[in-house]
């Protein structure tokens, strides 16, 4: 794993939350492949760390599951539920807080909190 | 663009059992993955051959292969279950029901009190033959969850959640209730002040447990697998 993949790290349940937000319903490998092309290639979501994340917020209420057949074998989409809903609204509101808080950091403080 | 023949998949039905998932929800997600990630490569190089493409994706999977990855669901699944337990457990000591298991806790206290040795023997029988009852009822649910994989030819990973939820407490808290089987044969049954609260409070958690696990936790578990079984057999 690169080094700079341990940042991303905290952040993956709202980075799958945030996509299932965008695309409705998604695959665990649909998932892998859209994060490495939004991050063209900066972000590897590992399959060791993907599955035990979405099967968390299974079982948390967060996500819900949909089979379909899709070339001879079953599919399993994951999609929000309104709980899942929810908790990205309050998430995505967390991790812009830190993004926020972090550019202040790197880049001196924001005129405007002065 | 090349895509797995029925044969092929079949095969990484077998690859994910050999590699010790044997559960079908978790197989039929591992199979698909596989697939897409094989067919991914044979876009990029459709020379490459099926198993060399398995394995190179297998290891992405890191050192523990698909065992972590069963071992975490069934823990999840586990924690959420106990935590709906103790919460609705919990929400006995809160308003409006702590005046309920209040009213109960010395209803309890004031019959042992005044009964003695016939109230504290009533009491352990109470105790022990409802944790056969629910041991006997855990036996008969495995037992059905076990004629139905052999039936279906399949395991759901919930089944062996629910086994969990029957066998945790039956093995550990057996050691507790069969002691009290020795209390039967002591000379002096009566039991102190101290020890009529500990044992209402006992009787009170006992009870309380048995009624939430009945009421929630056994009929939640029995919905969900029938849901999960639904939700493959309508492909």
């Amino acid at each position: 794993m690169k080094k700079q993949q341990q940042l991303y790290k905290g952040s993956l349940n709202t980075i799958i939350m945030k996509l299932l937000e965008q695309n409705g319903k998604m695959y665990g490998y649909e998932i892998t492949q859209k994060v490495k092309e939004i991050t063209q290639g900066e972000m590897n979501i590992t399959e060791g760390a993907l599955y035990p994340a979405l099967h968390k917020m299974e079982a948390e209420g967060f996500l819900d599951v949909e089979m379909d057949k899709v070339d001879g074998r079953i599919r399993k989409y994951y999609k929000l539920t309104e709980s899942g809903v929810k908790e990205t609204v309050s998430r995505m509101e967390e991790l812009e807080n830190f993004i926020r808080n972090m550019q202040n950091i790197v880049t001196g403080p924001d005129l405007k909190t002065i | 663009m090349k895509k797995l023949t029925q044969e092929q998949i079949d095969q990484l039905f077998v690859f994910t059992k050999k590699h010790y998932v044997e559960f079908y929800d978790v197989q039929v997600e591992l199979v698909d993955h596989l697939a897409n990630a094989i067919e991914a490569a044979w876009e990029v190089n459709p020379n490459l051959s099926f198993d060399e493409t398995l394995q190179a994706e297998f290891k992405k999977f890191g050192i523990f292969g698909f065992t972590g990855l069963v071992e975490q669901k069934q823990n999840e699944l586990h924690k959420h279950y106990n935590k709906m337990l103790w919460n609705e457990i919990k929400s006995f000591f809160t308003i409006p029901k702590i005046v309920l298991t209040a009213l109960l806790f010395f209803l309890v206290y004031y019959i042992l009190e005044k009964t003695g040795a016939i109230g504290e023997t009533f009491a352990l029988a109470a105790l022990i033959i409802s944790f056969i009852v629910f041991m006997f009822d855990g036996f008969r649910f495995i037992f059905k969850i076990k004629k139905e994989q052999k039936k279906q030819g399949k395991s759901w990973l919930l089944q062996s959640v629910a086994q969990q939820m029957f066998s945790i407490p039956t093995i550990g808290f057996g050691g507790v209730y069969f002691s009290m089987i020795g209390r039967f044969f002591e000379e002096n049954l009566a039991v102190s002040n101290a020890g009529i609260y500990f044992l209402t409070a006992f009787l009170v958690m006992h009870f309380l447990f048995i009624f939430v696990f009945y009421n929630l936790i056994k009929p939640s578990l029995v919905k969900s697998i029938k849901e999960t079984e639904k939700r493959y057999q309508t492909i």
